[in-house]
């Protein structure tokens, strides 16, 4: 346990110390002072020995509900409805938690900006869902959610936009508590992961030089660290030993799970990086939903510690050979026969690997949307013409008979889409439309699955109902950013004649092949190119004046007798 | 063709062989040689040069035939030697004619054949000799027979089609253009009851008309009275009377035309053709007259808008009838061609806005800015259609367009307080349908943008950090990435108040009982705790 535990645990027993002649109100105030720490289970037992039924009843059920239990009973239902949204949000159910607070919204007024900040909060982690009321830019708290809502949908500079001018109004204002300190720090602290996001590290860092570490919860100290460590990792040891020192435990039990997962992996990146695998596979055993992760950080790791470079497509192969329903070692010979642009090789070590998989009925593995996804991939890039996502339709029959899931919902609305471009018969649209009526029950009218409700119905000629398309991203902000007049002008596309150019090519380097090169011929061997040539060299050596002509002589063989 | 003989043989040869120049003169020359080896009538001297076999009129026919297209050839530049050929092609339609009744005089419809062929000839003749009573009868006597041919036709092929048009619009032109010549009274009778009361009683033909089909003779002038109201022309709420001979000669063609046998479909380029004729004529004849009557430079004007608005309509509707008899699979070949048939209906009322007349016409001119509106966003919709399977975005921008577009032509219409005329479309149907398919289409595409637009996969990210994500060809390929892993930032958390906490706090009052204090702690407590530690927690002070 750490210092800052034993501290707060240590404060704790001091609060808690019941002393003779404290009433009810000194030990109801002690419960309070209790519950401000987040010690629930002292209070509780603080509660249930010293108090009366009738007495510390919220409390109480506030206690019992942080701490998992659920054998508590209160007649107030809005009380028990905040606690259910509150749960729905810790695990990160986040339609359900809307729905509620839509309920609590009517029923409570007084607490109708705080409870729209919530919703805003849940709207953050739900991309689909559009937002129906307008969000004041004047309530500070609802701008930072919304800015967080940008960065979920990945709209970087619309999220900084809001951040930065978030920012200098809390800074102009002259107020300088704990609280708005500790707001400003949080503001800087997205601003900084929005830059990091938008690839701008120059302004990032200037960002993060800003943020003063002591201001911030645990939870965002951690998150800070981890957010530098990402920007830049110049000595592993020492990031090791920063983002360690940081209080761990508090931010993995506050994260949203997305959050939460990408901690862990991260925090696995780094023990590699400093060398402690014994860590990483004990983080494996307690983590079997991201052992496919861990593997590959780890057999990449050995692969690259234990085996050449030359050697290592052969490893591979002789490990898919031995254990082929291995996704780690097929996804790393995968990797590797794309990184020479073998696709036809990844595909067929995907093939093998469907088939192990099918063997070994590990379908729920099989039929996961990513390697639906490379499958399709890779198909279509082999064979683009006639391509139809036969894949991603086997993974929607086989989730179509499974519990609702997130899988399900991803593959079966995508499926959906495709019979649509396929343009496929009634009868299997409407087998579709009914998977998506099951997830609808299920999720509730995101809007995810009210577009592909919406596009089914229009597609089979059905009337559609009027509060349907406020689910839909409005039409406005679709075409966002696309020269209408332009696409008018152009009219209907037509497609680039390739094989021409390709074929002219061709006949230029067939051409170029069948010409023969000239000799050029020897230069002689007295040739100097420093030397001034002859002025004379071309007129005729009879005419020169340099040249002297020998005469023939006037003696002859033979006289006369 | 059933029971034909001659006509196959004739639109064979011009339809398969008609080429430029004097080609088409050689290769009759080659096929009537042919056929006199067949026949064994190739010598001279003392050899027969006529036949009894049926294949004879193939000779007489081609040997017609070919002199009159000589004269056709000849008539530009050498009229008397075209003159020859053109009485050398009358002879040997009349020693057809005489054949063929010498042959089978029972056979009417071979008959039939000949005398309308040779007639035509005749009739031509008797045009170039000025002799227009004779060549009035002759021309008679070859649209009635065409005429009680036309019912005997079971199926043509086009271009044997169009070969039977063009003789059949040659010979109605000449008879309204003979009739004219012989006088007012001729010139103002429908094209049956001139043709009928310029064949004599005593005509061969009548009898092998009337042993074909009766009917066709008892004609009554029922249709007479219509013809009063060809002159008249009515545009918008003006009404005028055509004098002008050439005008109304052109006026009278139309009907001719509108009149003759056939559907609406095959003849509508002759139609076309005798609106746009008579539209040039018009104009020729505007352009000659002078501002000093101005009665009839009005009267001349507005026939002139009539007839060029009609073009304009009857030009649209071609094209049109052209695009709904194509096919109708929506390849990209077909959506071209849809874009250019609506480029072309906007050109064409853009042609009509600018008319004399109509500019000023503020009725007509809202309904055609309403109809280049809904073209508009025909245009629109057949791009978006092209767009709809590659880049659904730009598809529902070309669907917002036409969205616009049709918007536009409700605004037009709001105002417009009479009945919408027939131009491109039929507009308030074709608005109201346009409408409910447009929405419905705005709404698929807007879904189906909306999916590509929800739960993006976050980019730069290895497969194996997103197993749980589905991500497409387009999201993969520029990196396959999908093993490389690297620490990722992470968003602070989002701003959520416990709300529930705020009922905390509230209790003002309690129970009597009173509270216990915690009884002090004794050191008899701590001994099992030391007790459990082992000997390296212990060593190592835990």
């Amino acid at each position: 346990m750490s210092n800052h535990e034993e501290e707060i645990e240590e404060l704790a027993q001091r609060i808690g110390k019941i002393e003779v002649g404290d009433t009810k109100s000194d030990i109801y105030q002690k419960v309070l002072n209790l519950i401000d720490i987040e010690r629930y289970e002292h209070a509780l037992k603080i509660i249930e020995k010293y108090l009366g039924e009738t007495d510390a009843v919220y409390e109480r059920a506030y206690c019992a509900f942080q701490l998992g239990k659920e054998d508590f009973s209160l007649e107030d239902k809005q009380f028990l409805q905040h606690l259910q949204a509150q749960k729905a949000y810790r695990l990160s159910d986040f339609s359900k938690a809307l729905k509620i607070y839509e309920h609590l919204e009517n029923d409570l007024p007084e607490q109708r900006a705080d409870i729209r900040v919530n919703m805003l909060a849940a709207a953050s982690q739900l991309p689909g869902l559009q937002l129906n009321n307008a969000v004041s830019l004047d309530d500070q708290d609802s701008v930072f959610n919304l800015a967080t809502r940008y960065l979920t949908i990945g709209d970087w500079n619309q999220a900084i936009e809001l951040l930065s001018s978030s920012l200098e109004k809390l800074e102009n204002s002259d107020s300088n508590s704990e609280d708005h300190k500790s707001q400003i720090n949080l503001c800087r602290l997205q601003l900084f992961f929005a830059y990091l996001q938008a690839g701008d590290n120059e302004k990032a860092s200037k960002e993060s030089l800003k943020i003063s570490k002591d201001c911030l919860d645990e939870t965002s100290q951690a998150i800070f660290v981890n957010n530098l460590i990402s920007m830049s990792i110049d000595n592993p040891y020492i990031s090791f030993r920063d983002l360690h020192g940081t209080n761990l435990e508090k931010a993995l039990s506050s994260l949203l799970a997305s959050q939460k997962k990408q901690f862990i992996r991260n925090l696995a990146l780094l023990d590699m990086a400093v060398g402690k695998q014994r860590s990483v596979r004990k983080e494996k055993k307690r983590n079997p939903e991201e052992s496919i992760y861990f593997s590959t950080i780890l057999l990449r790791e050995e692969t690259k510690s234990l085996i050449s470079p030359k050697k290592l497509p052969g490893y591979l192969e002789n490990l898919f050979k031995s254990d082929s329903d291995n996704i780690v070692v097929a996804l790393l010979l995968m990797q590797h026969k794309i990184s020479n642009g073998n696709f036809r090789g990844a595909l067929s070590i995907y093939q093998k690997l469907r088939t192990s998989l099918e063997a070994s009925q590990s379908l729920s593995v099989l039929y996961s949307p990513g390697l639906v996804g490379l499958g399709d991939a890779l198909h279509y890039k082999i064979q683009s013409t006639g391509f139809k996502s036969q894949l991603l339709h086997e993974a929607a029959n086989y989730w179509r008979k499974q519990q609702s899931c997130e899988a399900k919902l991803l593959l079966c609305t995508r499926s959906l889409l495709a019979h649509l471009d396929e343009r496929a018969p009634v009868s299997t649209i409407q087998d579709d439309m009914s998977v998506i009526d099951d997830l609808l029950q299920w999720k509730g009218p995101i809007s995810e699955l009210v577009s592909c409700k919406v596009a089914a119905l229009c597609y089979l000629d059905k009337e559609i109902e009027s509060g349907m398309d406020k689910y839909l991203v409005p039409t406005k902000d679709l075409i966002t950013g696309i020269d209408v007049d332009d696409i008018e002008i152009r009219g209907v596309p037509v497609s680039a004649a390739i094989g021409p150019i390709k074929r002219s090519v061709e006949a230029n380097s067939s051409n170029s092949s069948k010409k023969t090169r000239k000799r050029r011929k020897p230069t002689p061997k007295s040739f100097n190119p420093k030397a001034t040539p002859d002025p004379q060299r071309w007129i005729p050596k009879r005419d020169r004046t340099n040249v002297k002509i020998k005469s023939k002589g006037k003696s002859m063989q033979g006289g006369v007798a | 063709m059933a029971n034909f003989y001659i006509f196959p043989l004739l639109l064979e040869a011009r339809s398969d062989h008609f080429y430029e120049g004097n080609e088409y003169i050689k290769y009759l020359s080659h096929r009537i040689h042919g056929l006199r080896k067949s026949l064994h009538i190739t010598q001279r001297g003392g050899k027969p040069k006529s036949s009894v076999d049926k294949r004879y009129a193939e000779i007489l026919l081609f040997n017609a035939d070919r002199a009159f297209q000589q004269f056709v050839f000849l008539r530009s530049s050498q009229r008397r030697h075209a003159l020859r050929r053109l009485k050398r092609a009358d002879q040997f339609g009349k020693e057809l004619v005489s054949f063929t009744n010498a042959f089978d005089c029972n056979d009417h419809i071979f008959y039939l054949e000949a005398i309308a062929f040779a007639k035509y000839i005749e009739g031509t003749l008797n045009y170039e000799k000025r002799d227009w009573e004779g060549s009035l009868s002759a021309f008679s006597i070859s649209r009635l027979s065409f005429l009680v041919l036309q019912n005997k036709i079971d199926t043509l092929a086009e271009h044997e089609k169009s070969v039977l048009g063009e003789l059949q619009n040659q010979i109605d032109s000449n008879l309204r253009y003979v009739a004219q010549r012989t006088g007012l009274q001729n010139q103002t009778k429908s094209l049956d009851i001139l043709m009928l009361s310029s064949i004599p009683k005593d005509e061969e033909v009548i009898q092998h008309v009337n042993s074909v089909d009766s009917e066709i003779l008892q004609m009554t002038g029922d249709e007479q009275d219509s013809l009063q109201t060809i002159t008249v022309i009515e545009w918008r709420d003006q009404r005028v009377k055509i004098e002008h001979p050439d005008v109304v000669l052109a006026l009278y063609a139309i009907h001719d035309v509108k009149n003759s046998p056939g559907t609406i479909d095959s003849k509508r380029d002759r139609l076309l053709a005798a609106w746009a004729r008579a539209e040039e004529i018009t104009k020729s004849v505007l352009d000659n007259t002078g501002l000093e009557d101005e009665q009839k430079f009005q009267t001349l004007s507005i026939c002139y808008t009539y007839l060029a608005y009609n073009v304009v309509l009857l030009r649209i509707q071609r094209d049109l009838a052209v695009e709904n008899d194509s096919e109708l699979v929506a390849s990209q070949a077909q959506l071209r061609s849809r874009q250019s048939l609506y480029d072309s209906i906007i050109k064409n009322i853009e042609i009509a806005k600018e008319l004399p007349g109509i500019a000023r016409d503020t009725g007509m001119t809202a309904q055609l800015e309403a109809q280049i509106s809904l073209a508009k966003s025909k245009r629109c919709q057949a791009i978006a259609d092209a767009y709809q399977a590659q880049d659904k975005l730009a598809s529902l921008a070309m669907c917002v367009r036409a969205a616009s577009y049709l918007q536009q032509v409700n605004d037009i219409l709001r105002n417009f307080e009479e009945k919408p005329h027939l131009i491109a479309f039929d507009i308030i149907p074709e608005l109201k349908k346009d409408e409910k398919e447009l929405k419905k289409k705005i709404l698929l595409l807007q879904s189906l943008a909306s999916m590509g637009n929800i739960n993006q996969p976050p980019k730069n990210l290895s497969l194996v950090e997103t197993l749980d994500s589905y991500q497409t060809l387009a999201e993969l390929e520029p990196s396959w990435n999908l093993t490389d892993a690297d620490i990722r930032a992470i968003p602070a958390k989002p701003l959520f108040f416990d709300l529930a906490i705020t009922y905390l706090g509230q209790q003002t009052s309690f129970d009597k009982k009173k509270a216990q204090p915690e009884k002090p702690v004794t050191s008899v407590s701590k001994e099992p705790k030391q007790k459990n530690k082992g000997f390296f927690s212990s060593l190592l002070g835990r």
